[in-house]
């Protein structure tokens, strides 16, 4: 009897070692999701890249890239490739010289890889001063020049893709374009002009550029900003407002108003509202007045977070949708009729539009 | 300056406290209900799993934080950022602020975040964890709707005379000591316990994430300290009443590092002084038990943000909250017993972050209860309650049942709930984004367990598995806006269903004496909004940082004066968006620690050398917060 109950107990404690021992071999031996690789186009055909920002401190900031032909999204084309994430707050990009420079303010660097492989060259940034980069434009073969909310633009070489030097600016810096010898910035309640040559003599043209919206250059040379007041249109050579079209009853955002521009350069294009209705206008350089109706209406139903818009050279209008912010949002592809031709899943809130055409 | 001070304190300790004996239990040590006059009390949890950590789990982690003890030795998901940093729970799936946490009956999640960082509650001040699964236990109160933690300090008066302590030193300039004091005079017990903990925290670590070419980095502005001090205080009337009293000082600073993917442009800290105090008056009767408390908990938080080259912030908030708490049962029968409670509850809030800087909020609730064994083997619990939160009222119940289908060894529950979550103060007032519009958060849940506990004459094991589900309507989330600020919503719609199994065994292989551990738990968190919405990808997707899978298991060996123990834990993959397009790796982390035990001149002593992250894993609990890769400490507990 005795051994009995010994035998019973000793088999109790086996089977109680044995189902311990095999939880936790199944807990040892879980292991990390496959992370697969998504097809990536590594071509040089027409794309549109869509820099998404990514949510705040999360660092999902990437770039995703539609085959204009086939309306194939290659997703996360930085991260898939060089198999670390691009950053986090992706602000803009360029491309100069066949690298794509994609400049991510939260990260306060940019990232430079190649336009056509996405391969990773170069990493800029200075972990001793505090940057916050916004945009970036090509002054020359050399160099590049990059905004800076932090009262500093930034000078890049681009040989050494490194940073040569800063500049001094009385405030936080945005959208920049170069037009001939001069450069035109962005700052407050200001347009700062620069020659490229000589970045530190900085002269003030009083118009403003609302938020984050772009300075247009259009077939004539001159250079267009939203503002609060209505369309201006700056003549680049006496650095004065020539031209201004009031918005009349459109009424826009300060900080959510963009502005475009179509491959002829001869129409400027803004997200606004009239009459409690969102629309995007179209607006031809030489009127005079704002468009007494929308050139379509931006329904609830099909853009629900618009974030920037861009126009192909095909003449279509494509809108950047943050849906709620927290997933993956749209580029949405309308005609001039306002009709949704196709929506693309892109990025986590998709911020910037670059149209490559091969 | 600060080591002087800290060489000090270790040697004040080690002077202070003279002689003692082994603070570990070498014996098989299973919890089970001990303390008979609790069987009074109608179990309003008899449907539900209830997990009460074990006491050498707590002996193990003493030194450490709460947040250290849940992540090895529960199924609470704990989402930290590193040692130190915030640490935040996710109990069956739920929110942070599904968790409810009292200390000693009284709650003491944030009256402002409704969560709690329990990095900040030290082991060392509690001798009890208890863990209420789901949202059925209404004696703690509503909220709940994942679960909740009781927290508990409790006279010993079997050992009334009693000093204990430690000083330990690890990695990264980590410093930590505690020191307590038990003492008895006829009726009365004092218990007065210090601690403290400082860290540089300046671990280092490969980033892979920033730029081109990977690089070492060590953590920077990461440094923490903590202190605290805890004076109890128990007066018997008689042999069947107690008065109590508690007071919990605690202070905390510590800056808040970046996301490594993220170059620094901002230094912030954070400071927070906490005081709680709670009276009470317990009578226990031969029929009855009546149980009577009032607590003031006052929170000051402090939050400074400063830049290199233009002016930061300081931010100052505080919270004060008077409760009372009355709970009587009587017993008609051993098979018959009712309960009344009763909690008010005041908030006021003096925030410079609210729209208004002093916001007040009022809570009374109401419940009533009842344990009836209707035969032999099954027991029944009905409670009800209703809450009248600022004049918005709201009702909830909870009934269950345990069937022993071998008496004290095998039984099955099940039970069922309702309860509700009302809106954070930050939620309806935090400036900008405050929703002053929002519903409380409610969803009703249901919940099966098998219960199994058995001891033989060298071996106990205990185990149980359960499966809950539960609906939540009206979730909050804080989401951007169009004016660029985030705000909350009602938005989702959860469902949360998972399952649950635990074990313990204990066991003596000649003179060697084992306790095993292992927690398994499988929680699917869905988002079940917006089905028919084309664009939403996120319906039916698991909610970001909950990981379906997490385990944890843990042994611990003693030979006569020698000990070992591991620890091996697993967290499973989480996402990080709420439509799964990005996550955080899963990860394994084994501990590991050995230790003897000694006398000197009467002082028990145990010296113990433990290796966290024994691997030297990279990885991280939040992403781009990378976690401590292999790191040692080395300790003296002494027991007089």
């Amino acid at each position: 009897m005795r051994l009995r109950q010994n035998l019973f107990f000793k088999m109790k404690k086996n089977l109680f070692l044995s189902v311990c021992l095999l939880l936790c071999g199944l807990l040892m031996s879980c292991s990390n999701d496959n992370n697969s690789v998504p097809e990536i186009e590594q071509n040089t055909l027409s794309r549109i890249l869509v820099l998404s920002e990514g949510n705040f401190t999360k660092g999902n900031s990437d770039l995703c890239a539609i085959n204009v032909e086939s309306g194939q999204v290659s997703e996360d084309v930085f991260s898939a490739i060089n198999k670390r994430p691009l950053g986090d707050v992706g602000q803009s990009l360029a491309i100069i010289n066949n690298k794509i420079y994609a400049v991510l303010n939260n990260s306060a660097k940019i990232e430079v890889f190649d336009a056509d492989t996405y391969k990773q060259e170069a990493t800029i940034l200075d972990t001793e001063k505090q940057i916050s980069p916004r945009y970036i434009a090509k002054l020359s073969d050399k160099q590049a020049l990059v905004t800076n909310m932090n009262n500093k633009m930034i000078l890049i070489n681009l040989e050494s893709n490194t940073i040569e030097k800063y500049i001094p600016t009385e405030g936080a810096t945005e959208q920049l374009v170069v037009v001939g010898s001069k450069v035109f910035i962005a700052s407050g309640a200001s347009i700062l002009v620069a020659d490229v040559n000589n970045l530190e003599a900085l002269r003030k043209i009083e118009a403003s550029a609302c938020g984050s919206s772009k300075l247009v250059v259009d077939k004539s040379n001159k250079v267009w900003v939203i503002d609060p007041k209505g369309l201006l249109c700056i003549d680049p050579i006496s650095e004065n407002v020539i031209k201004t079209i009031p918005l009349g009853d459109i009424s826009i955002t300060s900080y959510a108003v963009r502005l475009e521009t179509d491959a002829t350069r001869s129409k400027l294009y803004f997200n606004g509202s009239k009459n409690n209705t969102d629309y995007i206008f179209e607006v031809a350089i030489d009127a005079t007045a704002m468009p007494t109706a929308g050139l379509f209406e931006l329904k609830k139903e099909e853009v629900n977070t618009l974030y920037n818009i861009g126009i192909s050279s095909e003449g279509f209008v494509y809108i950047c949708d943050a849906l709620d912010y927290s997933q993956r949002g749209l580029l949405h592809k309308f005609n001039t009729k306002g009709e949704l031709i196709n929506s693309y899943r892109v990025g986590v809130i998709p911020q910037y539009i670059l149209f490559v055409n091969k | 300056m600060k080591k002087i001070f800290l060489s000090s304190v270790i040697l004040w300790l080690s002077v202070m406290i003279a002689t003692g004996q082994s603070l570990s239990d070498t014996t098989i040590n299973l919890r089970g209900v001990t303390v008979t006059a609790k069987a009074k009390r109608v179990d309003a949890n008899i449907g539900s799993n209830t997990t009460f950590i074990n006491p050498q789990a707590l002996e193990a982690t003493k030194s450490k934080s709460l947040s250290e003890l849940l992540t090895n030795n529960s199924l609470i998901h704990i989402k930290s950022m590193a040692q130190g940093g915030l640490s935040t729970s996710s109990f069956r799936g739920t929110a942070a602020n599904h968790t409810q946490v009292n200390w000693n009956g009284i709650n003491i999640n944030s009256s402002m975040g409704g969560s709690v960082d329990f990095s900040r509650i030290p082991v060392f001040f509690v001798d009890d964890v208890v863990l209420f699964h789901g949202n059925g236990y209404l004696k703690n109160g509503t909220g709940a709707l994942g679960g909740s933690i009781n927290l508990g300090n409790m006279p010993n008066w079997t050992n009334k005379n009693e000093t204990n302590g430690f000083v330990e030193i690890g990695s990264y300039e980590t410093y930590s000591a505690s020191a307590s004091k038990r003492f008895t005079k006829g009726k009365f017990q004092s218990n007065t316990r210090a601690y403290y903990t400082q860290s540089k925290n300046n671990y280092r670590y490969l980033n892979k994430v920033l730029q081109v070419n990977p690089f070492y980095e060590h953590r920077k502005e990461a440094d923490y300290n903590m202190g605290g001090l805890m004076q109890e205080l128990y007066y018997r009337l008689g042999t069947s009443q107690m008065l109590t009293g508690n007071i919990w000082f605690q202070t905390g600073k510590r800056s808040l590092p970046q996301p490594i993917i993220v170059v620094k442009t901002q230094h912030e800290e954070d400071q927070q002084h906490s005081l709680r105090a709670t009276v009470g008056y317990q009578n226990i009767g031969d029929k009855s038990e009546l149980n009577i408390r009032v607590a003031n908990i006052l929170d000051i938080f402090n939050y400074n943000v400063s830049y290199d080259d233009f002016e930061g912030r300081r931010e100052h908030n505080t919270s004060n909250s008077v409760v009372l708490k009355g709970d009587y049962t009587y017993m008609f029968t051993d098979l018959l017993k009712v309960n009344g409670a009763i909690h008010l509850r005041h908030d006021r809030i003096n925030a410079e972050n609210y729209d208004v800087s002093k916001r007040t909020r009022s809570t009374a609730t109401l419940q009533v209860g009842s344990e009836w064994t209707p035969i032999a083997p099954l027991s029944l619990n009905l409670s009800l309650m209703g809450e009248a939160n600022n004049h918005i009222f709201m009702p909830t119940f909870s009934a269950g049942g345990r069937f022993a289908l071998i008496p004290e060894i095998l039984s099955l529950k099940a039970s069922t709930a309702y309860n509700y979550h009302y809106p954070s103060m930050n939620d309806l007032y935090w400036k900008p984004g405050g929703n002053p519009n929002l519903k409380p958060e409610q969803g009703m849940s249901y919940d099966v367990s098998l219960a199994y506990t058995q001891r033989f004459s060298n071996l106990g094991i205990k185990a149980n598995a359960s499966y809950y589900r539960m609906n939540i309507e009206n979730w909050i989330v804080w989401l951007p806006t169009e004016s660029y600020f985030w705000a909350p919503q009602n938005i989702y719609k959860v469902l949360s269903h998972g399952f649950e199994f635990s074990a313990e065994g204990a066991f003596n292989i000649k003179k060697v004496s084992n306790l095993l551990l292992f927690n398994l738990g499988y929680t699917l968190s869905l988002n079940k909004s917006n089905p028919d919405d084309l664009y939403n990808k996120t319906y039916n997707k698991q909610l970001p940082y909950i990981p379906k899978l997490k385990a944890n298991a843990k042994y611990k060996g003693e030979f006569r004066n020698f000990f070992v123990g591991y620890t091996v834990s697993y967290t499973g993959v989480r996402y990080t968006t709420t439509d799964h397009s990005y996550k955080t790796n899963p990860y394994t982390i084994h501990d590991a620690e050995a230790g003897y035990r000694f006398k000197i001149h009467k002082v028990d002593m145990t010296a113990k050398l433990r290796v966290d992250n024994l691997f030297n894993a990279y990885y991280e609990s939040t992403q781009y917060y990378p976690m401590p890769l292999r790191s040692f400490s080395g300790s003296l507990l002494i027991h007089l």
